[in-house]
């Protein structure tokens, strides 16, 4: 039952990630005129910065019992004065843990999985790639490429440092 | 635009199904499985391009009197190709990509370059086999 909330919920989020993505695709692309690859760089670049913003917060408000990932990193200093996992904040009741285990699960399989996940694609990145290379359009493949990958990871860093930071104000 | 966001809602709940298959059954990294999500998607991308612009080129040929049933099989292939979009573009993501690249970033930096390189090659090559195998299905 509960497995069937969070495919629902995902589907959900994915349905709308799909519709923007075409949306702001046919935008970038159709109304403003920019090259195909571009247009898709934006849009993969954009939902870099905003799964990294909206992973930090959603970890850094629900996620108490230590289990975080971004525990190891050294954007964690960002929340060491605010406690955020169990050690620092035993006053939290296992109901209470519970409770945020299960909003952190549907609103993470809502917006991370489905919304930004659907947002973003790698399927016509790569199709682009092929056929830039099959035009023989070799340098605008090799832009394309290493510009949305370097460009991506610093957009997640950034989305995540700022997520930490957003948690950390009260 | 019901068709994409069809696609996409089918793509995701994969991308999930995937995800949480990875993580039970076998003890590879998470990774692994949005690298496999991803080069499926681009796969099967690469054979449904194809094989629609297979279709495509060889309606351009019929005859024109069948100018009502040519117009039908366009809007259905827009349905297809609007649905493959929405499909794909669901199944495959760059921003859980980029995220699982900037923990391995501070975490292990050998699974770094495998998880880059990897899913730039490999993706690349799939998408390139589909066209392929859609043109050559068309």
């Amino acid at each position: 039952m509960r497995f069937l909330q969070l495919i629902l919920c995902i589907g959900f989020g994915g349905g709308l990630g799909a519709l923007s993505r075409e949306g702001s695709m046919s935008l970038l692309h159709g109304e403003l005129g920019m090259p195909r690859y571009i247009a898709l760089a934006c849009v993969n670049i954009l939902g870099c910065l905003l799964i990294g913003l909206v992973f930090a917060f959603l970890e850094g408000t629900l996620r108490r019992d230590g289990s975080s990932r971004l525990r190891d990193l050294p954007h964690s200093k960002q929340l060491d004065d605010h406690p955020w996992w169990l050690e620092g904040d035993s006053t939290l009741s296992p109901v209470e843990l519970l409770r945020m285990n299960r909003s952190l699960q549907a609103a993470s399989a809502l917006v991370i999985t489905g919304f930004i996940g659907s947002f973003t694609t790698f399927s016509s990145f790569s199709l682009l790639t092929v056929q830039q290379l099959q035009q023989g359009a070799t340098l605008e493949a090799c832009i394309s490429v290493v510009g949305s990958i370097s460009l991506g990871l610093a957009a997640a860093w950034l989305g995540v440092h700022a997520g930490c930071r957003l948690v950390r104000k009260p | 635009m019901l068709m994409v966001m069809l696609g996409g809602a089918l793509g995701a709940g994969a991308r999930f199904l995937a995800q949480e298959a990875g993580q039970r059954w076998t003890k590879l990294p998470g990774w692994t499985a949005i690298l496999a999500a991803n080069i499926l998607g681009s796969l099967l991308m690469g054979i449904g391009y194809g094989w629609l612009h297979g279709l495509a080129v060889l309606e351009s040929h019929e005859a024109l009197d069948a100018m009502q049933r040519y117009r039908d099989s366009v809007s259905i292939n827009e349905g297809m190709a609007l649905l493959l979009a929405g499909f794909c573009g669901g199944l495959t993501t760059f921003s859980t990509f980029s995220l699982d690249n900037l923990f391995l970033v501070y975490e292990k930096r050998g699974q770094l370059a495998c998880n880059i390189l990897g899913c730039l090659l490999l993706g690349v090559i799939a998408a390139w086999a589909g066209l392929f195998i859609g043109g050559q299905l068309a």
